[in-house]
């Protein structure tokens, strides 16, 4: 069972050194990953990790993506920062040879990472931008200090179907002196009757008049990267990125697949939380993204097989809702005797295998529209129990994010959806950036969840 | 006639009209009704009692909410959830591309054939133009018998948060500009009477979407424009900007409107609760500083 070898820091410390005297073979970001904890990244000293190469492979990678940026505008490639889509506009980023895409939106996790030294907070609060909003709002503190990312050349947003405190934010950035490009992306709304609908990947369906508006809205983003880039991104260049894209989300597909069916978990929710990350902008290096989680894949893989014979971990199977603000509460759910068993992390569309066989900016609209966050709750809420259903969850947890102007609205939904048609426990705890003061309530609130499921098992 | 509620300033009224239905602009009651939407922490406090008091009316024969904020979108499906009859306006947030106009034009279609099966009647050119001038909506009228010229900005309010404009005058207020969206950024710009001849709905979708300077629009510059002029003209000595608690997008502005403004801006969060308790001792000390 993963988490009786999960490591301390100083632990990984130890077995790091071991493995450089076997000769370990490191990418050119390898390293202890403690040494991201003198870079300022405090909060790695208060998890636990999975033992493998293939986990420290993901957590260096991971953790020196603003070295990546910067690297590469040293090279003389441009920078995109895209923001809110989650997914979509690095496809047609990294489609042109000379472009990096990143999120400045990963700034929402800065706070707990740098367990709140590196002051985001406080300087969004100074400008007006309180603890009444999500996390998000380290964004802006970063862009104020710019100590976090390089400056984007150009910075794209979708707005429409968005959370309030995106948008809000966002808003805030032109006056700091970063430009914006917005692109609407509409509400996702339910094709009328004798209206002429169209799948979208990952089971929902949309009015085609919604498709060919946000396709005109992508042609915009793509005009504006084709001037920063100075070349044409033709759609065999996109094809290609689709393609590349495909090759990363199905590779994801396998190790969720895995992770939530194997008899007993073969990889941690921390870690996992990660591998999902990766797949939204390919940290900067979509070839390095393919290869750790590949890498991934073949440890869990490995650890499946030699798990043959052996019983259930007896672990609760549980399905998790939205990111946690602080990652220590990953830790803590597998301490309270929880593991994953499906995950919607606000961006399940980033997971789904874009179409390959319609134009591409059609496939890559779709892609965008079938975002769980542009269409109703209720469409989230029965994916979620279709998925839940799919990998055998006994649970949902739901985690709501501090400020969040979607939680207070969708959470009681999803809760609701899934108790009527799922007949399941679910509980709703809420992970601010930095839960220590919190863990006894989150705690309590996941035994419960666990021992309740636990009971139901039983003839 | 039948009666549609709606509560944002992006529904177009004499849309409704124009299908022989009557246009209801709810100003909610403020003490907000039960309904689907639970009194929760996170949830604004103006979308809960627009969307309790719409559900309950009697007499109501449609609602339309709209998508200019992530609560009003989520809003709507605690109304479809009671199986009302209601419609989402899906108003476009960017306002300057031809793309834009179109959206905002092909939901007025879809927004007739709501109507329409409401009972409406398919409009002509002609039922619009009537519409038109029947409705010629004026914003809300000055108030206050003080001395201190005063401006109101911000989002809407609801009748409970108008005890906070009796405030203003009792403590020596004199509103001379309400540019919030219950007043000027409640009405639509003035319509191209050309475009209405020829093409009523591009004449509806600019007097709506792309002259109406809004909060959620993106980007949202002309608002700072508008209201800054609109406070020099309007010789107020001070502002006062109205949200609601959870508004994301009236919070983040509150510092770019006091930098684009030449005066004073007193900002006050509105919790759904009765707001002269807790903003008594704050109007009085913004006037005393005014005075
Ligand atoms: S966590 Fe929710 S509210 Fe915050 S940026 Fe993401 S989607 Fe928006
Ligand atoms: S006050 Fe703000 S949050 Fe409330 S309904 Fe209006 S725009 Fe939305």
């Amino acid at each position: 069972m993963h988490s009786q070898s999960q490591l301390s820091l100083a632990e990984w410390d130890e077995r790091y050194a071991e493995l450089k005297r076997l000769g370990l073979q490191e990418p050119s970001y390898g390293g202890p990953i403690s040494r991201h904890v003198a870079e300022g990244d405090l909060r790695l000293r208060r998890l636990k990790y999975d033992p493998s190469w293939a986990a420290l492979n993901l957590w260096n990678f991971l953790l020196t993506e603003e070295d990546r940026l910067r690297t590469a505008r040293q090279r003389g490639s441009k920078i995109v920062g895209t923001m809110k889509d989650l997914g979509t506009i690095p496809v047609m980023a990294y489609s042109l040879p000379n472009l990096v895409a990143f999120y400045p939106d990963g700034a929402w996790w800065i706070p707990c990472v740098m367990e709140l030294s590196a002051g985001l907070l406080k300087v969004a609060d100074d400008l007006g931008i309180d603890d009444s909003f999500c996390p998000v709002r380290a964004m802006l503190g970063a862009f104020v200090t710019e100590a976090h990312f390089p400056r984007p050349d150009l910075l794209v947003c979708s707005v429409g179907a968005v959370c309030d405190d995106f948008s809000a934010i966002a808003q805030r950035l032109p006056g700091l002196g970063h430009a914006v490009h917005w692109w609407e992306i509409p509400h996702r709304r339910e094709p009328d009757k004798d209206e002429k609908a169209v799948a979208l990947p990952g089971g929902a369906e949309a009015p085609s008049a919604q498709v060919d508006f946000v396709r005109g809205e992508l042609e915009g983003v793509r005009t504006q990267l084709e001037t920063l880039a100075e070349s044409t991104l033709d759609d065999t260049a996109l094809s290609a990125g689709i393609a590349m894209a495909n090759r990363i989300r199905r590779s994801l597909r396998e190790l969720r697949h895995l992770v939530f069916t194997a008899p007993s978990s073969p990889l941690p929710a921390l870690e996992l939380l990660v591998a999902e990350m990766l797949a939204i902008h390919f940290c900067s290096d979509r070839r390095e993204t393919l290869r750790v989680l590949q890498d991934l894949l073949t440890e869990v893989r490995s650890r499946i097989e030699s798990q043959e014979d052996e019983p259930d971990d007896g672990r609760i199977r549980v399905f998790w809702v939205n990111p946690v603000a602080d990652l220590r509460a990953m830790n803590l759910f597998e301490a309270c005797g929880g593991r994953l068993a499906g995950t919607d992390f606000l961006f399940a569309h980033a997971l789904d295998e874009i179409p390959e066989d319609l134009a591409p900016l059609d496939a890559l609209a779709r892609t965008a529209l079938a975002d769980p966050m542009v269409g109703s709750g209720q469409q989230r809420a029965e994916r979620i129990c279709r998925d839940a259903q799919t990998f055998g969850a006994e649970a949902v947890l739901i985690s709501r994010i501090p400020g969040a102007s979607h939680c207070a609205l969708e959470s009681s939904l999803i809760a609701d959806t899934v108790s009527r048609e799922l007949d399941l426990p679910v509980v709703e705890i809420e992970v601010p950036p930095l839960c220590d003061a919190m863990l006894p309530t989150l705690q309590t609130r996941m035994e419960a969840l666990v021992e309740v499921a636990r009971a139901r098992r039983k003839p | 006639m039948s009666r549609i509620a709606y509560a944002s300033p992006y529904v177009p009224a004499e849309w409704i009209v124009a299908h022989g239905l009557e246009p209801y602009r709810i100003q909610p009651e403020g003490a907000a009704p039960r309904g689907p939407v639970p009194p929760s922490a996170g949830i604004c406090p103006y979308m809960r009692s627009f969307v309790n008091q719409s559900a309950t009316e009697p007499h109501v024969a449609g609602i339309i909410l709209t998508t200019v904020c992530d609560q009003m979108r989520r809003g709507y499906e605690f109304i479809t959830d009671r199986g009302l009859p209601s419609f989402c306006f899906n108003v476009p947030a960017t306002w300057r591309s031809e793309s834009a106009v179109q959206l905002y034009v092909s939901e007025l279609e879809r927004l007739s054939r709501f109507l329409v099966s409401l009972g409406g009647r398919q409009p002509d050119t002609n039922a619009i133009r009537d519409a038109i001038h029947e409705c010629s909506p004026s914003p809300s009228t000055v108030a206050g018998g003080g001395q201190i010229p005063l401006a109101l900005t911000g989002g809407p309010r609801t009748k409970l948060d108008e005890r906070l404009i009796d405030l203003i005058e009792e403590t020596g207020g004199h509103i001379v500009l309400d540019a919030t969206e219950s007043g000027l950024l409640g009405v639509p710009a003035v319509f191209n009477m050309k475009h209405v001849d020829t093409d009523p709905m591009r004449a509806l979708a600019e007097a709506y979407h792309s002259r109406l300077p809004g909060v959620s629009r993106r980007p949202n510059d002309d608002l700072h424009t508008f209201l800054a002029a609109q406070v020099t003209a309007s010789q107020a000595s001070g502002v006062i900007l109205l949200r609601y608690l959870w508004c994301d997008l009236w919070h983040a502005e509150v510092p770019r409107i006091r930098k684009a403004l030449p005066v004073p801006l007193l900002d006050i969060d509105l919790d759904g609760e009765d707001p002269v308790p807790r903003n008594r001792t704050r109007i009085q000390a913004f006037m005393e500083g005014l005075g």
